[in-house]
């Protein structure tokens, strides 16, 4: 297994838009519940 | 070469290379032998040793039996590559279900094979019982069965090989997954364990850390860490406690969780694009395109019915427990924050239903999830977008119509026609499914909630899944999760090649 720029910013890319996923699903339960 | 000397050959193949598979699955039974050493545990270890030796002898033999079709060099067809792949998960499910039988936590052996059929396939519905007082060995054994079977066995076996063998690619699609990330299957095979294995760590150490916070001591910290994150990277959903994933009182460890099994749910193909420097791809793919637009719309729709139904009382519950559970759903993970006679007392018809539709889409094809898959939904829709566009355009004029799922593809028909027939074969299913359930005489929203779960392999359950249900549902579930899991094409050739097989030795036999 080679570790090279493009794997760990792939990685970093991915758990970033899956947060941000997660965090636009939070704000929309904010809307919709307060 | 004579029929009857043709139809030796492929049994002899199709036993060979099965033989090949449960030896290397099985040799895997040390790992928890370990894990029972390493904890005391002497009577989950002898359970672990009588299973690997049975598993073994079977392997061994399978291998004995197919050895001069293999010593002939006989190629390896498309329908033994189905063959292969559909009966090894049978061979398997069986073998592996041993350590639970002898372990006393389930009720028959059955049952044993329900939570097998149900790791391999990453479902997550359990029948074993009293789960907290499981052994560490076992423990380890469950959640690695749902681990290799979320990237699948014929891969994990094709990874394990020194040099590449003739026909790895027909078996690797009848295990349902069609995508090469490079060119040889043997190299898309790596790829896939690589990526697993990377996220592995970095998921169980997240995890671990988290656990050590909310107070768990180091070692069980860890081991916790490591199944829950074996269980949701392979959307599997088992954890080890009877509570799921309640039990850690934690929103950081469901958010965490929850990051794990949406990156699980998405095609190993993604992955690896995207680790290739294609970041746009995650916007571009119809794959992304339909999870994200079906997931928000479920989102917003169960939040909305459930804001109706003032169930939770503020918007941190309503994420915590509406927003994890329809992801967890969606993605097919399973998971649960809520008991299981919750969603038919609190969420409403509104909600079952919209759980029950984002249980049978599912995640990605070519991922650990299960369901009908995004991308079937996306190109049904595109060539519904398609039909109508032929409508509206002058009939002289040719358009080619295009999807991008890694690179540009043509929207043909045939692809169109064939991703219909899969969705179609779910939903028949699903029917039937539910048709069983309301003849034992479950509501049929429990019916309908209990089966898309058992035929997208999700694994929540609405407690219809105990050990007390009939028997004939333990076996349409446990057949159901294998359909869903090989997306039934594999498991029609294995029941077309059998019947064909049987007709031509009967016709033979009437002949003479």
């Amino acid at each position: 297994m080679e570790i090279s720029k493009n794997k760990i910013m792939g990685i970093v890319f991915e758990l970033i838009a899956a947060t941000l996923y997660i965090g636009l699903l939070f704000v929309a339960a904010v809307m919709i519940m307060r | 070469m004579s029929k009857l000397k043709r139809k030796t050959y492929s049994i002899g193949l199709i036993s060979y290379y099965i033989g090949y598979i449960v030896l290397l699955v099985a040799s895997l039974m040390i790992i928890p032998i370990i894990t029972s050493i390493l904890f005391l545990e002497w009577n989950p270890m002898l359970d672990f040793i009588i299973s690997g030796a049975i598993s073994l002898i079977i392997g061994v033999l399978l291998i004995m039996i197919g050895m001069s079709a293999k010593e002939s060099k006989s190629n390896v067809q498309w329908k033994h590559g189905f063959a292969i792949a559909a009966l090894s998960w049978i061979v398997l499910t069986v073998l592996c279900a041993i350590p639970y039988r002898l372990s006393g936590h389930t009720f028959s052996f059955l049952d044993a094979c329900f939570d097998v059929m149900s790791g391999f396939t990453t479902t997550g519905l359990v029948l074993t019982q009293d789960l907290d007082h499981l052994s560490n060995g076992l423990n380890m054994w469950r959640h690695m069965l749902t681990f290799i079977g979320g990237q699948g066995m014929v891969v994990l076996v094709l990874t394990l090989l020194a040099k590449q063998i003739g026909g790895a690619y027909k078996m690797y699609v009848g295990e349902g997954k069609d995508i090469e990330l490079v060119p040889n299957v043997k190299g898309t095979a790596r790829h896939i364990w690589e990526i697993s294995i990377v996220y592995l760590i970095i998921g169980t150490m997240a995890l671990w850390i988290i656990g050590m916070l909310i107070g768990l001591n180091p070692i069980s910290a860890f081991l916790h860490a490591l199944y829950i994150f074996e269980s949701s990277w392979s959307t599997g959903g088992f954890a080890p406690n009877t509570q799921n994933i309640m039990y850690y009182h934690s929103v950081l460890y469901e958010t965490v969780a929850m990051a794990i099994f949406i990156l699980g749910s998405l095609n190993f193909g993604l992955h690896y694009a995207i680790w290739q420097g294609k970041r746009k791809e995650i916007v571009k793919n119809i794959e992304t395109q339909s999870f994200f637009a079906t997931s928000f719309v479920a989102c917003i729709l169960a939040l909305a019915g459930l804001a109706k139904l003032n169930v939770y009382p503020d918007a941190i519950a309503g994420f915590r427990r509406i927003i994890f559970n329809v992801l967890s759903a969606h993605t097919t993970t399973g998971f649960g924050n809520i008991y299981a006679r919750q969603f038919a007392l609190e969420w409403g018809d509104f909600g079952i239903l919209i759980m029950v539709i984002v249980m049978l889409i599912g995640g990605s094809a070519c991922s650990t999830a299960g369901g009908f898959k995004g991308l079937r939904v996306g190109i049904v829709f595109k060539g519904l977008i398609m039909d109508v566009k032929k409508l509206l355009s002058s009939e002289r004029s040719m358009k080619v119509y295009k999807y991008h799922h890694i690179k540009d593809r043509i929207l043909e028909d045939t692809l169109i026609k064939s991703s219909a027939i899969i969705i179609c074969c779910y939903l028949v299913t699903f029917t039937i499914g539910t048709l069983l359930g309301t003849f034992y005489g479950y509501p049929i929203s429990s019916a309908a909630f209990e089966y898309a779960s058992v035929a997208g392999n999700v694994g929540l359950t609405i407690g219809v899944t105990i050990p007390s249900m009939p028997a004939a549902m333990k076996i349409f579930y446990i057949i159901s999760m294998y359909l869903g899991r090989l997306e039934f094409l594999s498991v029609f050739a294995l029941i077309g090649y059998i019947f064909g097989g049987v007709r031509k030795t009967c016709i033979n036999i009437l002949k003479h």
